[in-house]
């Protein structure tokens, strides 16, 4: 006899864990017979079989009251589509690992190959068209100086557009129409130590004081190192490529050809918080527990038009192009480059709004649906962002408010 | 009482292309948040499991030759991080009872059904459940969480390591020392 078996019966009783399983319709129909003939032969057995179902009805009544209510369980498509975004994060993380030059030359391409057709791709629309807006669109500098641009970004607004719109659009490839050098490539450092990133940095480092509820306290630190790149013009290399895409009315304006635009970006950075995050010497899993939550800092890139083409005459030819995406087309024609604004392009679902938050104008982006938020400001030439899973702007503007 | 062999040699998609994450996904995501909200009772922290699990299901999918595996893999890992997550928080909870000389805040969640009165009410009786599964044995814990989610024998077998036949046995005991200690708590409380 043992501890399953009803106390004071003899070893032909059936234990416990037979009567839990012929509650539960788990045994055999030879084993569900036998049972049952057991039953209707041995009155203290079918009275423990009946004490066991009321005990055990009880258990799990109980643990009735630990289920979600049916309008607590998100939606699984939403659910879907922040686990897309998570994903697309981690892709582009392992993509940075192991191929050469690091993501900033992908970004070059900006548009090119965007899928839109995910929701939570948002995020990896507006960071790569944030990056590109910042690489090669020029600001007032270029205005006073036709020759002689110097990056820095004054402001973002931003700018409704239609993701549809991004699409099928020829010749936002920088590659197409001249040549793109990068020496010593482009890449970051994961996982840098804190000390290392302090030292890298040629700005001081600022860290949130406030994080929102949820997020980890744990950091990991990928350093964004240094790179200089340049992009010069060939007029027979975009020539060939309009030709070959349809587009050969459009007309090269002399000065293009040859003209060289340098970036100069200095060294920036990038943490990821967490409950847990992984040390240097574990592998590369970055940060899990709680809510994602990223922070950046990166100096705004200097751009420099050099030989007989300035900035402008680069962005009116992308403009002359007339397949360039309807997208592209109208985040080109919101450059001010009187004022240095610099177009964020946002999303039908998402909803953008201007804030103040360290004395100047940032632009706070939320989508409710998948709880994502990100504020993005730039101040003293740092442009500096928090994002992450959450869309309260309060809290977002809290941790912006926070750094220091 | 084992897993039948249709079950067994049921052919799968293979899991690596996005589409068939896509189904897996759409599958399982209900049971999966719902199993980890049993552990955490925060629809936050359920989310971020199991947004977890399926990240694991992703990178390292389990070499699952039938749906019962696969069911059995997916709601192991969900149990083990939900479990985790639920002592920890009950850590947290002794520490600041002890801190705040006994008093508790009721944790917040949604309220959309309920009166506010209604609400503590529920939480509080959640909480209760919950701190008394957290006492039991890990295993124990596990093997009611999984039938309270409707396993079969079959799944629960294979997401614990156990034989099938065992599980009816090591429920029973499960059962039974829950409700043990369920009444314990209860009246202590009571007292």
């Amino acid at each position: 006899m043992n501890e399953l078996q009803p106390q004071k019966y003899n070893d032909s009783c059936l234990d416990r864990g037979l009567l839990v399983s012929l509650r539960d319709g788990e045994l055999t129909p030879e084993e569900t017979e036998k049972t049952l003939a057991h039953l209707a032969l041995c009155p203290d057995c079918a009275a423990d079989a009946r004490g066991m179902q009321t005990a055990s009805q009880e258990v799990y009544d109980l643990l009735t009251v630990l289920r979600p209510s049916p309008h607590e369980i998100p939606d699984t498509k939403l659910a879907l589509s922040a686990l897309q975004v998570r994903l697309e994060v981690q892709n582009r993380r392992e993509e940075s690992r192991t191929t050469v030059p690091s993501p900033v030359l992908s970004k070059i391409r900006f548009f090119q190959a965007r899928k839109l057709q995910h929701p939570g791709r948002w995020w990896i629309a507006v960071a790569a068209a944030a990056l590109v807006a910042l690489l090669v669109l020029p600001n007032a500098g270029a205005l006073a100086n036709q020759f002689l641009a110097l990056f820095s970004v004054q402001q973002f607004q931003p700018v409704s557009i239609d993701p549809q719109s991004f699409r099928g659009g020829i010749g936002e490839d920088l590659q197409s129409f001249g040549d793109v050098s990068i020496p010593g490539g482009l890449n970051d450092t994961q996982q840098a130590t804190q000390a290392q990133v302090e030292q890298s940095l040629n700005f001081k480092l600022l860290l949130p004081g406030h994080l929102p509820p949820g997020v980890g306290h744990a950091m990991q630190f990928t350093l964004i190192n240094s790179a200089n790149g340049s992009f010069t013009f060939n007029a027979a290399k975009a020539r060939a490529y309009l030709a070959q895409t349809g587009q050969s009315s459009v007309s090269i304006p002399s000065q293009l050809d040859g003209a060289t635009y340098t970036i100069t970006l200095a060294a920036g950075v990038i943490i990821n918080y967490g409950n847990k995050c992984q040390q240097q010497d574990q592998g590369n899993q970055g940060c899990s527990g709680g809510k994602p939550f990223y922070i950046g800092e990166i100096p705004s890139p200097v751009i420099q038009a050099t030989g007989k083409a300035s900035l402008k005459d680069l962005l009116d030819f992308a403009l002359s192009l007339p397949k360039l995406s309807p997208g592209v087309r109208l985040l080109l024609q919101d450059v001010n480059l009187n004022s240095g604004v610099v177009p964020l392009p946002i999303p039908p679902q998402i909803q953008a709004q201007q804030v103040t938050t360290h004395g100047v104008q940032g632009v706070l982006m939320t989508d409710s649906s998948l709880s994502l938020g990100a504020l993005i400001w730039q101040t003293h030439g740092i442009i500096y962002g928090v994002a992450g899973a959450t869309s309260d702007s309060a809290q977002l503007l809290a941790s912006a408010n926070s750094f220091q | 009482m084992g897993m039948s062999s249709e079950t067994r040699n049921k052919p799968l998609v293979n899991p690596t292309g996005e589409e068939a994450f896509e189904a897996v996904f759409t599958r399982y995501y209900p049971l999966v948040y719902q199993l980890a909200y049993h552990c955490t009772g925060q629809r936050d922290e359920a989310d971020d499991i199991a947004q977890e699990v399926f990240l694991r299901f992703y990178y390292t999918p389990p070499h699952a030759t039938s749906e019962v595996e696969r069911r059995a893999w997916l709601c192991r890992v969900t149990t083990n991080l939900g479990l985790n997550a639920l002592r920890s928080r009950q850590r947290r909870i002794y520490h600041e009872e002890k801190a705040s000389d006994g008093v508790q805040t009721p944790t917040s969640e949604d309220a959309a059904q309920l009166n506010p009165e209604q609400h503590v009410i529920a939480n509080e009786q959640a909480a209760f459940i919950r701190s008394v599964l957290a006492e039991l044995p890990e295993r124990q814990q596990t093997y009611i969480l999984l039938r309270s989610i409707g396993l079969s024998y079959a799944e629960i077998a294979q997401a614990t390591g156990v034989a099938p036949a065992s599980v009816g046995s090591l429920l029973a005991r499960a059962e039974r020392e829950f409700r043990r200690r369920y009444h314990e708590r209860a009246t202590a409380t009571k007292v």
